[in-house]
């Protein structure tokens, strides 16, 4: 008798999150020499905390619920980083996003580290009140973990003012009376009436928005007559596209989640925000452009382009038909390994990620920094410190990229870890 | 640990017809995401204001 039975052949690994980051940051690490004790040290996370919690729901019923706090490294400062409330929330996603936050803080020159948590949960399965307990109950189980000068938690997937107020609330009640109101900095993107930062929901857009005028500034251009186009209209794409608009540039393109439109005269950014919110958020149907194939998006003729919905977007498929000559990364990851090498042989210049949409964290900082001194910030002050920051943040970038001859996305990263490998062989490794 | 692709896709509203991407298996972040059951935000404690009374007298 013949064995008929065939071996199955060996399936490839899936590769997670955290190998991509890893893998990011071993490629700097290469670059830049790191010494390789605080490679040792970078390449994992600080404290992982798993917390399984119990929640009364409405009917009466309780459920056990999961949530994780990873913390990556606080050498330049208390933890930092998003709460995500979604089903798909595992250690593995926390471990790559706190890594992720190191390196975006430190770019940023903020006196944070990296953190990222959140609960495994779909949201929308809960009332509101059931969402508020599990909210108040994960904080109350993760206790000192986090703390205004330890770990400070925002908002992220599925999260929002309301939940962080919820977890400020919580916290700040498990302390003595007179140490409260010491401790609302505990979490941003607090609700504005409740310690929150004017301006913060278009701190991000700003900011990807603040990267081109420097980019424009450094090159002796103006952004005046300049075209652009955007992917995504949400808080970041519509921001970014009003402070263009503002300094004389066109919209020659748009696509969000229900479609792609397209005018070279220009669409006005007021006018499609307005459509928008009065389609049910969609920009399809707007009378002033029209509708095209998404999948040419990418290729329309501009200027300037600006991912800045999701990751993946620009990659091998469609780099070589990129007409414009600055690509602004207003998303996460927008741009892939393959995609990137055929702009950098084009001459396309990329702002990086972890530079263009810095401008959030940034946002964050300010209203931890207004808590903690007690003030309350304008807009207008806001804005101009947010310049003031980013604009330093570029300089470095930009100088370490051409002084050393490298794309700005290495620069960047090289930056981001050589400031905290710097504060480890300042201050030594206890004992 | 577990190695399971983030995908935010599954919990959007958008997912039935997003044009933004296909390859919804590695989505872990993105600024079009919306919940796939709206709740708006109420204030934590109502503030009613009372009727203006008619002058009796």
């Amino acid at each position: 008798m013949t064995n008929t039975q065939t071996l199955e052949k060996p399936q490839p690994v899936k590769r997670g999150m955290l190998d991509n980051v890893l893998e990011q940051f071993n490629s700097a690490a290469d670059k830049i020499d790191l010494n390789p004790n605080v490679r040792k040290i970078l390449s994992i996370t600080n404290t992982e905390i798993i917390i399984h919690f119990p929640v009364r729901m409405d009917n009466g019923n309780v459920e056990i619920f999961t949530g994780y706090r990873v913390q990556h490294n606080n050498a330049l400062g208390p933890y930092k980083g998003g709460l995500r409330y979604h089903p798909t929330v595992d250690i593995d996603a926390a471990r790559a996003l706190a890594m992720w936050m190191t390196w975006k803080t430190s770019l940023a020159g903020l006196p944070y580290g990296g953190a990222k948590g959140g609960i495994q949960i779909d949201p929308s399965k809960y009332s509101k009140n059931e969402l508020e307990r599990i909210t108040r109950r994960f904080t109350y189980a993760l206790g000192e973990n986090i703390g205004p000068e330890h770990d400070i938690p925002a908002p992220d997937v599925n999260t929002n003012d309301q939940t962080m107020a919820w977890i400020a609330d919580t916290y700040m009640s498990t302390k003595s009376t007179s140490e409260r109101s010491k401790n609302q900095h505990v979490v941003t993107g607090k609700p504005v009436g409740s310690g929150g930062l004017e301006g913060r929901d278009r701190a991000t857009g700003y900011g990807v928005f603040l990267t081109i005028k420097f980019w424009a500034e450094k090159n002796n251009e103006s952004l005046n007559g300049k075209t652009f186009i955007v992917q995504g209209f949400g808080n970041v794409g519509y921001w970014a596209a009003h402070f263009l608009e503002n300094e004389g540039a066109k919209m020659v393109g748009v696509q969000d989640a229900y479609g792609s439109l397209q005018n070279k005269e220009g669409i006005t950014v007021e006018d499609l925000f307005n459509y928008g919110k009065a389609n049910n958020g969609s920009i399809v149907g707007f009378p002033e452009a029209s509708a095209m194939d998404g999948k040419e998006f990418f290729g329309l003729d501009c200027d300037i382009c600006i991912p800045a919905a999701l990751g993946n977007q620009i990659t091998a498929q469609n780099a070589h038909s990129i007409k414009a000559t600055l690509i602004a990364e207003g998303a996460n990851g927008p741009t892939d390994v393959e995609g990137e090498k055929i702009l950098m042989e084009r001459g396309i210049t990329i702002i990086p990620d972890i530079m263009c949409n810095s401008g959030g964290v940034i946002g964050s900082y300010f209203e931890w920094l207004q808590n903690r001194n007690g003030e309350l910030w304008q807009m207008d002050e806001i804005l101009e410190k947010l310049e003031k920051k980013l604009r330093s943040t570029f300089k470095k970038v930009t100088a370490y990229s051409e002084e050393k001859g490298i794309d700005m996305r290495t620069a960047a990263f090289a930056i981001a870890i050589e400031r905290i490998e710097k504060a480890y062989v300042l201050r030594g490794i206890f004992p | 640990m577990t190695n399971n692709p983030t995908n935010l896709c599954l919990e959007c509203a958008h997912a039935a017809y997003c044009v933004l991407t296909h390859n919804h298996s590695a989505v872990f972040s993105c600024s079009e995401f919306d919940e796939l059951q709206h709740r708006a935000p109420e204030p934590l404690l109502k503030i009613t204001q009372r009727e203006p009374e008619m002058a009796t007298i």
